[in-house]
């Protein structure tokens, strides 16, 4: 990845555009990630409970284990090739070493747990639901700010 | 490397252990670790009446792995780079086996269905060697990642 050893992004007018491109794309796969996952598992504690345990009274059947399971190794391989990108770009122009470095773990260790969550909900406690929302938010919120800010400082006056 | 950088590397490396232990965990699931229970799966069973698969299944699970499975062994092994000079060989010789085994992994049951049995126990052959040398992959970028971290203590 050439943006990981370049310098200046800034001067670099073809690699600039390109990272400017590649921010906008992951800023429109985090919004309609959010999307397709309202109704696909829903983003509220009540949807993603009727997702993964069913529901009698609505005559909803819970989610097989296999979807599910097949549903987190997609989303682990997106959200890994994604964060890895991102991180490299936002790692490469950001300008608070402090920031940065707390953004990224923050933004990496709740995309981790928001996929080892709906396990443990389905397994161990529904409770752990909060936990899976909780991290989902915070990781699309902090990539969709990882993205931001590289787009700033890739176009600052 | 600087140190955001030697981050992402090192959750990507745990990202890549949920990956194949998801991966593993769905083959057991779906297929089972025993040469009878892959023959039944692929060929079909009278006992369990299941039908053996078609060459367009293998295809839809076939087709987004090339895809997936090519573009986590480069992106995860260019980290490779990042060792020491005298493990480049190493390095190669783990990129190649991999690349191998994910192939013969992904065509085996093509050649399963094809007739050719003795590739039942290719399949569970290459999944268990792409499984060792993936985490051994991942083992080698994480604890270089870590070390440099943690020698050069930057921020």
């Amino acid at each position: 990845m050439k943006f990981t050893l370049s310098n200046d992004h800034q001067k670099d007018r073809v690699m600039n555009t390109l990272l400017t491109g590649l921010m906008i794309f992951i800023l429109l796969f985090l919004g309609f990630d959010l999307l397709f996952r309202s109704e696909q598992t829903g983003l509220t504690y009540t949807t993603m409970y009727t997702t993964l345990f069913g529901d009698e009274e609505a005559f909803l059947d819970p989610l097989p284990f296999s979807s599910l399971l097949e549903m987190l190794h997609a989303d682990t391989f997106f959200a890994m090739m994604l964060l890895l990108t991102l991180g490299a770009v936002y790692g490469r122009v950001a300008r608070s070493k402090i920031a940065r470095v707390i953004l990224i773990n923050i933004t990496m260790l709740s995309a981790l747990l928001s996929i080892i969550t709906p396990l443990l909900a389905y397994y161990y406690s529904p409770l752990f639901i909060w936990l899976w929302l909780i991290t989902l938010f915070t990781w699309h919120t902090g990539a969709v700010a990882m993205s931001l800010i590289s787009l700033w400082r890739l176009h600052r006056p | 490397m600087k140190a955001a950088y030697r981050y992402s590397v090192a959750y990507f490396s745990l990202f890549g252990l949920i990956l194949l232990l998801s991966g593993l965990w769905l083959f057991g699931l779906k297929i089972g670790f025993t040469p009878d229970a892959v023959s039944a799966y692929y060929l079909g069973s009278a006992e369990m009446f299941t039908q053996p698969k078609s060459t367009h299944g293998l295809l839809e699970i076939a087709v987004p792995h090339l895809g997936a499975m090519g573009l986590f062994i480069m992106v995860s092994a260019h980290f490779l780079i990042f060792v020491p000079k005298e493990r480049r060989r190493h390095a190669l010789a783990l990129s190649i086996a991999l690349f191998t085994t994910a192939l013969l992994n992904i065509f085996a049951p093509f050649a399963i269905i094809a007739g050719l049995h003795s590739f039942i126990w290719i399949k569970l052959i290459s999944l268990i060697a792409l499984q060792l040398l993936g985490l051994h992959l991942l083992w080698v970028i994480f604890s270089e990642a870590f070390r440099t971290l943690y020698h050069h203590r930057e921020i």
